[in-house]
Order: C-alpha cells, then structure tokens, then sequence
C-alpha cells in the first residue's frame, strides 16, 4: 500500500518498482493476446503509462496487478480490433482446412517437449492461440500468464468465474486438438 | 440428469483436486450454471487458481535488460508529473477567445433572428425555437456552458472547452 501511494505521488522510484514486479505479467498477456512481440512491447508501455496517469485514481479495491492486467487485456484487444485481425478462424481438425501450423519433425522418438526447439514451440503454439476466439483467447492469455485465480481473471475480463472457468476450459481443448503431440496428457477424452 | 448439490460439490471437488481435465463439456457446463446461481460455490471458484502447466506457458525470450530499461526511460518520461501540462489557473484571461467567438456567434445569432427573410430565400434552415437541454455531458478534461441569444433567449449555443491547458 505505501508502494502504491508513493507511486501515486510521483515517486519515480516507487514507479520503477512496480514496473520491474509486473512487466513480465504484462507482457505474457500482451504477446498471447497480440501474437506479436513488437506489439506486446507497444501495449506494456502505453498500459504503465496509462496506470501511472490514473494512479491516483485507483481505489485499490482489487490488487494492482489485476488492475493493470486489465487496462494490458483492453489495450491488447483495442490494437487487436485496430489492426482488424481476423482472431475466429474455423479449423475443422488439425492438417484439414484452416490453418496450417508448423509441425514437428517426424523422426526420432524422444517426447516432442523435449525434441522441439523452444522457439518452434513457442510459435506453434501463438499459431494455435491466434485461432482461437477473442473470449477464449484473452482468458487463456491471462492464465498462461500464470498465478492469476479464476476469481482475478473474472475481474480482469469483468465475467463471472464459471465463465472463466468454462472459457479456459474450451480454449484448452482446442488447443489440445490443434497441438496434439505437445498436450501434456494427450488429446481430451469425452465423458 | 441430476443437479443435486451433491453432485455439484463433487465436481467442484474434482475441479480443485484435479483441474479442468478431470471435467467433461457436460460437467463444466454444469459448475459454471451452479456458479452463476449460488454466490457461496462462485466465491470457493474465484479462489481456486487453474492449475499452470508450463507447456501452456511457453513463450518467445522475454525482453531483455536493455530493452527493459529503454522502455522504463519512455514509460517513466511520458508519465512523471513533469512531464503533464501545467495546469492554467483558470482566470478570464483564460476564456477570453472563446467569449469573443461566443460574443461574435451570438451576434450573428441576433442578427439572424431579424433579418427578414423572404419567402423564397434558400435557406432552409431556421432556428430552433423552445429548446430545452436537460442533460450534457462532455469527457473527463472538457468543460460545457450554453449561451443563450434571442429576445426571450430562445436560441441556446453550446461551448464545448479543454480545460486541461
């Protein structure tokens, strides 16, 4: 709390505080969001700016964190909805029509975590994650950022928890489907 | 198909002990419903954190230091006190133009309202007359008053100014 005040008085130190405990937060929920990295940078900086500007507007009724994650997701979805990307993409199943997303190499038998390179991976999955829908695609950006509860999520995205819950869960299950070597358990199974 | 809220607390049980794998799409649709309908299970929900799973979590490198520091030096730079416009102390001096533009506009406004128009002039348009303005609202930074002209100051003008310097 004397962080924040001092942050809201001006405090540049107490600003850069904050800024080094919730810049990578912030930038794992802009890049999943904007699939960009150039963009991720853009909207982490124009969010701290806009952050401090309102500090002192803040009313601290949910935690920081949560409250620049949530002005990160709008600005992330304002440059999405700018640059007119084409998020909802229909993929019948993996290699049909749709999208194409890069694939492992075939040979070898090690398992595929450990065999791709991390980078290949990681564009794997932004491919996949662009594919999914807007609602499914921010609340899964916002818990791969990591240690956020269903409960800060639904704050972030202003939705009831059970929406979270039930978003997090479709956006996984098509992830598994589109990326079903790298699932950690395989593809889901129906009960 | 049951929802007791035995089987609720069952699911919501195998939810916080095992995560959303352990769920079907039925079973998710269920807990979200009961959520949505019983503030208590919503709350125990809001607390339970997804289980992370750090295939879900790989990311390109994060930036580094310098690119770090050199979005600091922007972001510390455009949002510093310093760095915002000075506030003007609000004086007449400081709606001076605007009440000469307004001064002027009302002029041409009484002008207006006694020329006398011919019958065939094309302009169509004419004041409006009786008009009321209930509610105004302007952005944060922006303030508003109306002027009003006419012999029984029937025409309103509306100023819209930045008062942010």
């Amino acid at each position: 709390m004397r962080l924040l005040a001092d942050a809201a008085s001006g405090d540049g130190g107490a600003r850069r505080q904050l800024f080094e405990m919730h810049r990578e937060a912030a930038y794992k929920t802009a890049l999943r969001i904007t699939g960009r990295n150039e963009d991720a940078l853009d909207v982490v900086q124009d969010a701290f700016i806009s952050a401090f500007d309102k500090l002192d507007r803040f009313e601290r009724e949910s935690g920081f964190k949560t409250w620049l994650l949530r002005i990160v997701t709008n600005k992330a979805l304002d440059l999405l909805r700018a640059r007119k990307v084409r998020i909802a993409v229909p993929l019948e199943t993996s290699g049909e029509a749709g999208i194409d997303l890069p694939q492992p190499d075939s040979a070898g038998s090690e398992r595929p975590g450990a065999a791709l390179e991390r980078g290949e991976l990681a564009e794997r999955l932004r491919a996949a994650v662009e594919t999914l829908p807007p609602e499914q695609r921010t609340v899964f950006s916002l818990y791969a950022a990591g240690d956020l509860t269903y409960g800060e999520i639904a704050e972030i995205l202003g939705v009831p928890p059970g929406t979270v819950m039930s978003r997090l869960y479709h956006a996984r299950r098509r992830l598994r489907e589109l990326l079903p070597d790298l699932a950690p358990d395989g593809p889901p199974t129906a009960e | 198909m049951s929802q007791s809220p035995y089987n609720i607390s069952k699911l919501f049980d195998r939810l916080a002990e095992q995560g959303l794998d352990a769920l079907s799409p039925d079973d998710v649709a269920r807990l979200e419903a009961a959520a949505n309908a019983n503030p208590a299970l919503e709350a125990r929900l809001a607390r339970l954190t997804p289980v992370p799973e750090p295939i879900w979590q790989t990311l390109p490198p994060m930036p580094d230091d310098e690119q770090w520091d050199a979005m600091w030096a922007r972001v510390h730079k455009r949002s510093t006190p310093q760095a915002q416009p000075v506030r003007r102390r609000l004086t007449l001096r400081t709606y001076l133009r605007p009440i000469v533009a307004a001064a002027a506009c009302v002029l041409l406004a009484l002008v207006w309202n006694t020329y006398e128009r011919s019958e065939t002039s094309a302009w169509p348009v004419e004041w409006a007359h009786q008009v009321e303005i209930n509610n105004l609202e302007v952005p944060e930074g922006e303030t508003a008053f109306v002027l009003t002209a006419g012999e029984a100051n029937e025409i309103p003008v509306i100023w819209v100014l930045n008062t942010q310097g």
